[in-house]
């Protein structure tokens, strides 16, 4: 058995989670909607035992860190934490109408880790600034944050989409509201995450912070990855402080999701492979 | 304030203000992560051509984040955040401290959250009852008599509410933190060669100014360990600091383990081969007949290659006549030796390999290894204390900003005949579905309270 088997038992079924979730939002049989949670359950412990693999086979390799140093390994973190702040949404809500806007994420993430060539997938030997208890907790507290973020910018999709069509559908025929949240509902849950992922992108801006002090006696560079973090973290207080001060919530709030997530991506992806900085996930 | 009228201030101090500057502080970042940063003149005159690299150092925009305008952008948007507070701070703490007691019973009649019972008991029971439920589930109670109306105000969190300021705070610390580190504190660097000494450090800007040490640091020992690719895994330094030829303080630091001394920071952050010299430890043991006992002596020289070398006294030599190549850059190594206890022997020695050497009466272990200097990025920044100290509060602000409320309870006993009417009924300044469970459950503890014998109307 290695992390890599588990890795793509874990792609595949993401992906057949979400197929389920879709046919739950076409078919709703409520069957479906127990196959999809059972399917992502699934995933969630089998891409956790990849990501236990792959940090048991650093340390058969002589290396040993805790597998969150590179691109790879912080894609299928990112997939991990996704489906389980996902399924703690679930849990808490009892809808399982969201997961079409969410496992996808979900499995992209992992797919895009399986696949992509843009990176490679070996466990090499850490540089020694690596080397620090402080990469584990900027890590996971960062991804902790953009999982919240995902989640909000999937959830935002729904929100236009329903309220797109939701108009459209009430002028025709004033059928009933669909299965699933209402959109007072959508909106408090994408401000819920948004605040979640707020506090944590915090803490990973400062665990960053603190970590580069300690390795280098600077906290704050400006080097693009942490000014793309910034740059995330003001959109977030920008939106946030619009929504309680200027009333921004509704389509206005979903926007705000969209408009920070693609920052997200920039911050985690962009930087890397469009602009270059000091970081090492380049790969 | 006698200006509050007017509305240029009231701007200033207004959200309306800061949701303006936060969007020219993302795209002024943005900028800066596009073009290149801290470029020579030529760079960006052959990527943008002549006309557009003068724009852009007009503009500032080859160091976009210490540039005039970003610092303005930063000074406004703390000045806004003092405004803001100072403008709203007091209107906050009228709310924590308002007299909720004198709240009008009409007033409460017309929330919409409310539970209304009714009750057989007498006034003085009641009032116990209630205050003990209350005081179980840990509410700051206080009840006033206002003629027929017994009113009780319960409340949890007022102070919570200052949790946003307590962010705004602590963002104006941070700032305040690197502005006492820029202005008062340094980033130097400094190589020193292992077995080396250094009184002064050398600014990182482009004059290199230089800073004299208030001690002297000495490198004892320079290490580096290589993963079996031959990528370093880790390298180290020990470092000494030495007043008056005194060692006060003294630590083997490594690229996330520095030493700090007297207000400065030394950080272990690059190394360096010094051309053609090695580090050369030998130990002697001689062996004295009879008792079977060993006495050594251990010494370790920095040498060039190609010279002759004479051991303490005189009585052993050596040279290192070829250094090979091993994949690091050195080693193995060929070496020439010679004592009083036989003939002179060429020997070759593997990098960082001890080897030993039996002469008779003696043996020697001999270890040769590349000489570096230690790279050290050396710090002083006296505001860094200031900066962990707002990142604390910043979290602690944004916990009670985001997970605690204040949560206010109301509840009125009044006398109508033989019976009782209790009006409970309250708010949240957050997360009113979590206080309308609140409510319930405290419905269902006074219910559940048989003294009361109360009925939910
Ligand atoms: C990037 C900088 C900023 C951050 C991280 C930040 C953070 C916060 C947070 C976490 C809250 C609490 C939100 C909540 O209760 O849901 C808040 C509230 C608030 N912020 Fe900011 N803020 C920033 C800048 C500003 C600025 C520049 C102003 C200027 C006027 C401002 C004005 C306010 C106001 C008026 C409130 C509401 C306070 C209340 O509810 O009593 N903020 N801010």
């Amino acid at each position: 058995m290695d992390s890599a088997l588990f890795s793509g038992y874990t792609t595949f079924i993401y992906l057949a989670a979400t197929f389920f979730y879709v046919a739950l939002a076409i078919f709703r049989i409520e069957r479906l909607g127990l196959f999809a949670t059972a399917l992502t359950i699934i995933g969630v412990l089998a891409n956790g035992i990849g990501i236990g693999l792959r940090w048991v086979e650093s340390y058969q390799l002589g290396i040993g860190y805790i597998p969150l140093a590179n691109m790879y390994e912080s894609l299928v973190f990112f997939a991990w934490t996704i489906a389980i702040v996902y399924l703690a949404i679930e849990h808490i809500h009892k809808t399982k109408y969201l997961g079409v806007y969410v496992v996808p994420f979900a499995f992209l993430a992992m797919a895009y880790a399986s696949f992509s060539t843009e990176f490679s997938k070996d466990i090499k030997p850490l540089l020694p600034a690596l080397q620090s208890n402080w990469l584990a907790a900027h890590v996971i507290t960062c991804f902790i944050g953009y999982a919240a973020f995902t989640i909000a910018c999937g959830l935002a999709i729904l929100y236009l989409v329903k309220r797109g069509t939701g108009e459209v559908l009430q002028k025709k025929s004033g059928a009933p509201e669909a299965a699933g949240p209402s959109l007072a509902q959508l909106d408090s849950i994408i401000y819920k995450m948004i605040v979640f992922g707020f506090l944590w992108l915090t803490v990973g801006i400062i665990t960053g912070a603190v970590w580069a002090n300690s390795a280098w006696g600077t906290y704050w560079s400006w080097d693009p990855k942490e000014t793309w973090s910034l740059i995330t973290w003001f959109i977030y207080a920008l939106a946030l402080h619009a929504r309680f001060t200027r009333g921004w919530d509704g389509t206005r709030m979903a926007w705000s999701a969209l408009v920070g997530f693609v920052s997200v991506v920039f911050t985690y992806y962009g930087v890397n492979f469009i602009l270059s900085g000091l970081h090492s996930y380049g790969g | 304030m006698k200006f509050k009228e007017n509305p240029i201030v009231d701007y200033f101090s207004s959200v309306r203000f800061a949701l303006l500057l936060l969007p020219l502080l993302v795209v002024g970042s943005i900028v800066g992560t596009i073009i290149p940063q801290d470029q020579p003149i030529g760079v960006y005159l052959e990527k943008y051509g002549q006309t557009n690299a003068i724009i852009l150092e007009i503009l500032g925009l080859s160091k976009t984040y210490s540039s005039l305008w970003f610092k303005a952008l930063l000074v406004l948007l703390c000045l806004n955040l003092v405004a803001c507070s100072l403008h709203r701070i007091p209107q906050v703490l009228k709310v924590i401290k308002k007299d909720n007691l004198n709240t009008d019973i009409a007033k409460l009649m017309r929330s919409e959250d409310k539970v209304l019972f009714s009750s057989n008991t007498d006034m003085k029971s009641a009032e116990t009852a209630v205050y003990e439920i209350l005081r179980q589930k840990n509410w700051l109670v206080r009840s006033r008599d206002n003629a027929d109306v017994l009113l009780f105000f319960a409340e949890k969190g007022a102070w919570s509410r200052l949790g946003p300021y307590l962010v705004h705070i602590s963002i104006l610390i941070i700032i305040l933190g690197a502005l006492v580190g820029s202005y008062f504190g340094f980033k130097a660097f400094v190589m020193v060669p292992e077995g080396g000494a250094t009184t002064e450090v050398y600014q990182r800007n482009d004059a290199q100014t230089k800073i004299p040490l208030p001690f002297t640091l000495r490198c004892d020992v320079f290490d580096i360990e290589y993963y079996a690719n031959g990528m370093p895994k880790e390298y180290r330094s020990d470092l000494v600091a030495l007043e008056n030829e005194k060692e006060v303080a003294n630590k083997r630091i490594t690229v996330n383990a520095p030493l700090t001394y007297s207000g400065l920071t030394f950080y272990q952050s690059s190394y360096q081969p010094i051309q053609n010299q090695y580090t050369v430890e030998m130990t002697k043991k001689t062996v004295t007949k009879g008792n079977n006992q060993a006495s050594g002596s251990k010494q370790k020289v920095y040498v060039e290659a190609r010279e002759k070398h004479a051991w303490q006294d005189n009585l052993v030599r050596f040279e290192i006549v070829e250094t090979g190549e091993d994949g690091h850059g050195h080693g193995p190594y060929k070496i020439w030796f010679d004592d009083e206890l036989g003939v002179p022997a060429h020997l070759v020695l593997e990098d960082q390999k001890p080897l030993i050497i039996e002469r008779g009466g003696a043996s020697y272990e001999i270890m040769i290894k590349q000489r570096f200097a230690t790279g050290l990025q050396v710090v002083k920044d006296p505001g860094v204390w200031l900066v962990y100290l707002g990142f604390g509060l910043m979290l602690l602000g944004l916990y009670v900003a985001f997970f605690m409320s204040h949560r206010r309870l109301w509840i009125s006993i009044q006398e109508k005949g033989a019976t009782l009417t209790i009006i409970l009924t309250g708010s949240s300044n957050k997360n009113q579905d979590g206080f309308s469970k609140t409510l319930e459950d405290i419905a269902t503890g006074l219910l559940n309270e048989k003294t009361l014998k109360l009925r939910r109307l």
